[in-house]
């Protein structure tokens, strides 16, 4: 039973401390997110291109794999 | 900004129901232009401001024809002193204020009622300094493109480490109203934490607008802020970038080159309520998006009423665990037990101060000295 106490407390304790700075941090600090990508881009794909993905036109979109050397071939645009 | 009535000569204000001029005391309702005069309006191009300095902080005032100023918008004091003449460009765009100020400080006052570990006189405190001050922003238009190479963690394991793969994208993409601020004064952390603001309420610079509010003009030029604003938009790209690799874990950029072109940049004002008040002789300033009324800053907190909290919360929690872990010890080791619980303990005191640390930053914004000197005593 003293070894289940001990746990216990240890647990509780912590887990209050998270929640609670979880919920100051809620509910203190207010307007926390600040611009991003969504609000200045996101938009755009309603009247870019449909392949467009993410607000981003993807020209190129490949997976080199395993490649050890992936500079191999590879040329920056 | 103060007007005079053509027929009371009373100062008249930009009203944000009725979207015109209005006399305080007469009530008259005037359009701009039969206010703001042809001749005053083409001399607009760039406009001729007094500059003041202040003998007590050595802030510069700016004040244009149409103005009249009687104190120092910095530190309040009356002490000011005409400086020189200096032409300045006029903003190209404004966006004016939606929110009243009955609307913001409304909004203030139900996030502080809603804050926590606030003392109750906080929660009802009289917000006597209150005032909307047009703030300068850039706002730039964007196109960015980039050549990236990614690598990510493949669930597979290869020689005792995680195989890697390498990703490949090239892409581009337009920034539309990436916004900036252009105030010196004004803590660029702080004032990112105002946007989104809807550009396409935006309307052509017109003085009248101005009407009632305070007007900061641009003190950090354009070029100062270029390479900031270039930082926000790589920075937004690349984490979208990442987002696109779907098949593999801890992605991160190896390299990439990217190309920008900056479409177009303007200076704009857009609206903010400032709102200030003292708890513990400590000053805290909070700001309202004048458009959107999103509120930004962090309310008082009290570490006692925190840690007392957090005690009584700790052993209401702990009880009901004790009672689990009597029950979970058949199932495991004692050992094993210990070792588990130990970890998770760390994990949650670790996210915890990560919650605290973020909120304390936050706090630190909000009672800058800086920010306070900004908005205080206009």
């Amino acid at each position: 039973m003293v070894f289940s106490i001990v746990l216990g407390l240890g647990l509780g304790f912590p887990l209050a401390y998270a929640l609670n700075s979880f919920f100051a941090y809620k509910y203190n600090d207010c307007g926390k997110h600040k611009g991003n990508f969504k609000h200045f881009a996101e938009k755009r794909i309603k009247y870019t291109s449909k392949k467009s993905e993410l607000g981003i036109i993807f020209e190129e979109s490949r997976d080199l794999g395993e490649d050890s050397n992936p500079w191999d071939g590879y040329r920056f645009h | 900004m103060i007007c005079k009535c053509p027929n009371c000569g009373d100062a008249i204000t930009y009203s944000i129901e009725d979207k015109s001029l209005k006399c305080s005391s007469c009530k008259s309702s005037f359009d701009s232009n039969s206010i703001i005069t042809e001749a005053l309006w083409s001399q607009l191009e760039t406009m001729d401001f007094n500059i003041y300095k202040c003998s007590t902080c050595g802030a510069e005032i700016t004040v244009n024809d149409v103005e009249a100023a009687t104190f120092c918008g910095f530190c309040g004091q009356p002490t000011i002193i005409f400086d020189r003449v200096s032409s300045m460009a006029k903003p190209q765009k404004i966006i004016p204020f939606k929110v009243t100020k009955e609307e913001a400080e409304k909004l203030l006052s139900r996030r502080l009622k809603k804050s926590f570990y606030t003392k109750k006189s906080v929660k009802n405190i009289e917000l006597d300094k209150v005032c909307g001050i047009y703030v300068p922003f850039w706002v730039y238009d964007i196109d960015y493109s980039s050549s990236v190479l990614l690598s990510g963690k493949f669930p597979i394991i290869i020689e005792k480490k995680l195989l890697t793969r390498y990703f490949r994208r090239r892409g581009k993409c337009s920034f539309k109203n990436v916004t900036f601020d252009a105030s010196k004064e004004l803590e660029n952390h702080y004032s990112e934490r105002l946007v989104p603001f809807n550009c396409k309420e935006m309307v052509d610079f017109d003085i009248s607008y101005l009407s009632g509010f305070y007007a900061d003009c641009y003190d950090e030029d354009q070029d100062t802020s270029e390479y900031s604003v270039l930082n926000m938009v790589k920075e937004a790209y690349n984490s979208k970038i990442k987002q696109s690799v779907h098949t593999a874990f801890q992605v991160k950029i190896e390299y990439d080159v990217a190309s920008y072109k900056i479409k177009s940049a303007y200076y704009a004002l857009l609206p903010v309520w400032f709102l200030s008040f003292s708890d513990d002789d400590i000053n805290y300033t909070m700001m309202v998006n004048g458009q959107t009324g999103k509120v930004v800053g962090a309310t008082p907190f009290v570490k006692s009423n925190f840690n007392k909290f957090t005690f009584l919360s700790g052993v209401a929690i702990s009880i009901p665990l004790i009672f689990l872990i009597n029950l979970i010890t058949d199932y495991f080791t004692k050992f094993n037990l210990f070792i588990l619980i130990t970890l998770f303990s760390i994990g949650l005191i670790f996210i915890g101060k990560k919650f605290l640390n973020k909120l304390h930053e936050s706090l630190y914004y909000t009672t800058l000295h800086k920010t306070k000197r900004f908005a205080n005593n206009r």
